[in-house]
């Protein structure tokens, strides 16, 4: 009697639970695109799924950190592609080895979150008009680069990080899993991630209690920006090439899985399964999409509804009781 | 002000603060406090609205740092430049409006900025059950540690406040709480009265209050602040409340001499 | 005397960016002689119009502490809708009717979501902007809509007195917000709704009729500035209007509107319109390849508000507590 009372207790607050909900939803998703069409529950149009939300999910876990923080970053598609065209043409002029084009492109990727971050911080300017400068300036360097031709003829090795598998799954796939497991156990269990949640739910009282703000908020974008200059490289290695139109948008869609796995713009809240399923979701019904044919322009108009009811579904269960 | 050093001779003043003063802008908000605390009292800190009170205890816990004058603790000049200096030295404060987290759990409210950690890791069990401690310690009908802070009664955030200000982290030397009877009901109060008069036994407590009430029940002294300035200092057993607030709107300042 | 104007102009504009802009203004006159011409005047104005019309709205938005960036999809949404109605000889006054008012619901749509789900208001345009560039996909399959009627191309090409008719439709508007915002008590509200919705609430002030109206202006004006497009280029497209948004908000913020919420002017926002359209034009001007554009957008847009910062701290000794700036702050 009890024990049936205490399960079912058990149950109620396991639904209350985001992630849960999530998971829920995109099983019926699932179900009904699979059985709509029977080519979704096949090998590779599960891997090109999984291939295709790689970029995305990788980039959203920067951004649920800053929104964790009460902040948020434009920049991130911006900096994909600077940083992207960076690697590439140092790569592709021979100028160092591959290891190297990499590490420099991931420092590049990591000082433009920096730079952001100082200038939040040390500053006090709002976040998104910081981020929106950068956006612009990423892009433009980028282009600038380039003069907007492809940067090509990169090195096998390079090409390899994209395209090889282990068994059978592509390692930018793996990597991406293995991140989402590391940065969520090290955002609730290491003080010094972890305090993004004080911070961003009240940055001023954190300051009173001792807490670093200016560095905290500093290291995140430092390491949005970082999440950004990954999803680069995989992107880079995969498409074999640099681009200065790389990650276009991406920090639309980065907002909005994280948004739909429970972050929200005042800070404070943010969830990392939470944010991989919002792509996840959003990845599975995209593809649906492209496999029954429907028109690809209908995409837009149900990723922003979804937006939408996501929002609405996450206040109902934010507000005070 | 002279009081202040004839009060007691033998003792020394765990905290002293001289020549004090702090700007923001146009306004004088501090101007040439001088004044002392000594272990094992509560001092009250008195003063009209606006008269610089909470400027001060910030300027004593690091959120704000004076622009002229010096802190002495323990007889020692130190800097008090951020929360975390005075955390360090043992400065505790409980801020007048709260300062909690509302969309955060008790527990992470309590232990914000003082985790409990090994390599950095959070030791969460050890932090509930302390937790847990704290708040039993504090009387409170909290049922969950789970709940978020907002959800909490006013009298409940207060509990947590003054738990994560007095017993959390660092070993206390100086207690300060701004108001931490402002908006309670009567049992509330006479609550943290309780425990402030508890708190004195231990420790020193600066004790900000507009009640005057209060203020006599719990504190050995005051100190009068008005417009910025220290307008007198009193032996709470022998002045009357008269006195106190003819001070406090700066009336008659000879008054404060003579006691 | 001067100091006395001086401070007159300060009220109403950001005397730093004037500075720039006719610095700017000067060397570019000097140095490059195609650059002070009727004939340039009239394309640096049309060059930045549909944002300058927008951006009066997105002023009054910004004041109201609120953000509005589906303004670009409404732009491309009422451009295509336009067109249809057209072609369905629905004629032209009601054609532009009809369009206005769709672009307005959609801004209603955006206040009722806010007030409602109680969300920040860039999620939920973030939302509607995605939803609505999408809408306009679907309704024109991606091809663009053509054949529209002569009559029609007189709001984006004709001339009114000389000068074009989207440049004097700009100035009225502005004049009549200024008009609006500074000398009548409805619309000054924004300010106080702006700074403290809370207090402004308990003054009375109905704030969630308020943002219904800030945002129907947001987006009905970005429906005008649709309808311009369409007409100047006499056919509709999906891929109006992209990253429209973004400038739009960059010349309102250069123009020193914080979005915090409660400061900024129809004044300083003209200014900064003027600005970014004078710095597009120089750049062709002087032969910077366009891939600087970007570069020189951005880095504008973060040191002018690192600038001005910078004198408020220097002027006041006060900083901004993290609750003032950051997006945050329940
Ligand atoms: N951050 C700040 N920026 C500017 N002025 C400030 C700031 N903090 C305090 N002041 C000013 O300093 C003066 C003293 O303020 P303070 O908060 O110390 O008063 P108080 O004695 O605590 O009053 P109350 O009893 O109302 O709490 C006031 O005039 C106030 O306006
Ligand atoms: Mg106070």
């Amino acid at each position: 009697m009890t024990d049936t009372k205490r399960s079912s207790q058990l149950v109620s607050a396991a639904l209350q639970a985001r992630e849960v909900q999530l998971l829920l939803l995109t099983l019926v998703v699932v179900l009904i695109i699979s059985n709509l069409t029977p080519n979704f529950l096949t090998e590779s149009n599960l891997k090109s799924v999984a291939m295709g939300m790689t970029y995305d999910l990788i980039v959203a876990l920067g951004m649920t950190y800053v929104l964790i923080l009460g902040g948020l970053d434009l920049s991130v598609g911006s900096n994909i592609a600077l940083t992207g065209i960076i690697t590439t043409l140092l790569m592709q002029k021979g100028v160092v080895s591959v290891p190297v084009a990499i590490g420099i492109g991931l420092s590049v990727s990591f000082i433009i979150g920096a730079i952001n971050g100082v200038v939040i911080a040390k500053f006090r300017i709002n976040p998104f008009i910081v981020t929106l400068g950068m956006m612009s300036l990423a892009r433009g360097g980028a282009m600038v680069l380039t003069s907007g031709y492809f940067v090509t003829g990169l090195p096998e090795s390079f090409l390899m990080i994209g395209r090889g598998e282990i068994m059978g799954i592509p390692f930018p796939v793996i990597a991406a899993l293995l991140i989402v497991i590391v940065f969520d156990f090290l955002l609730k269990n290491w003080v010094h991630l972890n305090r993004a949640f004080p911070v961003g739910a009240d940055p001023d009282n954190a300051a009173l209690l001792g807490i670093n703000v200016n560095k905290t908020v500093v290291l995140g974008f430092a390491l949005c920006g970082l999440f950004a200059g990954i999803a680069a490289i995989f992107m880079c290695s995969r498409l074999a090439m640099g681009y200065a139109q790389f990650g276009l948008e991406i920090e639309l869609r980065a907002l909005g899985a994280a948004v739909i796995g429970g972050a929200t713009f005042s800070g404070g809240r943010g969830s990392i399964w939470g944010t991989f399923l919002g792509v996840l979701l959003l990845a599975i019904i995209n593809n649906g999409f492209v496999l029954m044919d429907a028109s690809i322009y209908w995409q837009k108009v149900v990723n922003g509804t979804i937006l939408i009811i996501a929002i609405a579904t996450a206040v109902r269960h934010s507000r005070i009781k | 002000m002279n009081s202040s050093e004839n009060h007691d001779q033998k003792r020394k003043p765990i905290l002293s603060i001289r020549g004090g003063s702090k700007r923001f802008g146009g306004i004088q908000a501090l101007d040439d406090i001088n004044l002392d605390i000594y272990g094992n009292e509560i001092l009250a800190l008195l003063g009209d609205n606006g008269a610089g009170k909470s400027t001060l205890i910030k300027a004593l816990s690091g959120a704000h740092t004076l622009d002229e004058g010096e802190i002495l603790f323990e007889g020692k000049k130190v800097n008090i430049s951020k929360p975390e200096d005075a955390h360090n030295l043992g400065i505790k404060t409980v801020y007048q409006d709260l300062a909690l987290f509302g969309i955060l759990d008790v527990t992470t409210n309590l232990f914000a900025g003082s985790e409990y950690t090994r390599w950095g890791f959070l030791q969460k069990k050890k932090m509930g059950k302390e937790a847990q401690t704290v708040l039993s310690h504090l009387k409170t009908t909290i049922k969950s540690l789970h709940q978020e802070v907002r959800s909490l009664s006013g009298g409940q955030q207060h509990s947590v406040a003054i738990g994560r200000g007095v017993f959390i982290g660092h070993e206390p030397k100086l207690i300060i709480m701004d108001e931490p009877t402002a908006g309670l009901g009567v049992k509330q109060s006479r609550e943290v009265l309780r425990l402030l008069k508890e708190l004195g036994q231990k420790f020193a407590v600066i004790f900000i209050t507009h009640n005057l009430e209060y203020a006599s029940e719990v504190a050995q002294r005051a100190v009068v602040l008005c417009s910025g300035r220290v307008a007198g200092v009193l032996d709470m057993a022998e002045a009357n409340h008269n006195q106190i607030v003819s001070l406090m709107m700066g009336v008659d300042q000879v008054v404060g001499e003579s006691v | 005397m001067v100091t006395k104007m001086v401070r007159k102009l300060s009220e109403h504009t950001n005397l730093g960016l004037l500075a720039v802009t006719v610095g700017l203004f000067t060397v570019m006159s000097i140095g490059y002689s195609h650059f002070f011409t009727l004939y340039n005047m009239e394309v640096i104005a049309m060059g930045f119009i549909q944002e300058a019309i927008m951006a009066l709205g997105m002023t009054i938005v910004i004041i109201s502490g609120g953000i509005d960036l589906s303004i670009g999809s409404v732009l491309v949404l009422s451009s295509i809708l336009v067109g249809l109605f057209l072609k369905a000889d629905l004629g032209v006054a009601l054609s532009i009717f009809l369009t206005l008012c769709i672009s307005g619901s959609i801004g209603f749509a955006n206040a009722v979501m806010i007030n409602r789900l109680r969300a920040h208001p860039f999620i939920v345009t973030l939302g509607t902007m995605t939803a609505v560039r999408g809408f306009a996909l679907v309704i024109t399959e991606g091809h663009p809509v053509t054949g529209f009627p002569k009559s029609f191309s007189y709001f984006g090409q004709g001339y009114l007195l000389n000068i074009p008719f989207p440049v004097v439709l700009f100035i009225i508007l502005a004049i009549v917000f200024h008009i609006l915002l500074r000398h009548t008590k409805y619309f000054s509200q924004v300010y106080f709704i702006g700074s403290n919705p809370g207090a402004a609430r308990l003054c009375g002030m109905n704030v969630e009729r308020f943002r219904w109206m800030t945002y129907i202006i947001s987006a009905t004006l970005a429906g005008t500035a649709g309808i311009i497009t369409a007409s100047q280029y006499i056919s509709a497209n999906a891929s109006f209007g992209i990253d429209a948004e973004l400038r739009v908000i960059t010349a309102v913020i250069i123009g020193g509107a914080s979005l915090s919420g409660g400061i900024g002017s129809i004044g300083r926002t003209v200014l900064g319109v003027i600005f970014l359209a004078i710095v597009a034009n120089a750049m062709v001007q002087a032969g910077v390849p366009t891939y600087w554009e970007k570069v020189a957008y951005g880095s504008m847009l973060v040191i002018s508000v690192v600038l001005e910062q910078y004198f408020r701290f220097r002027r006041t000794g006060i900083k901004d507590n993290w609750r003032d700036f950051m997006l945050g702050g329940n």
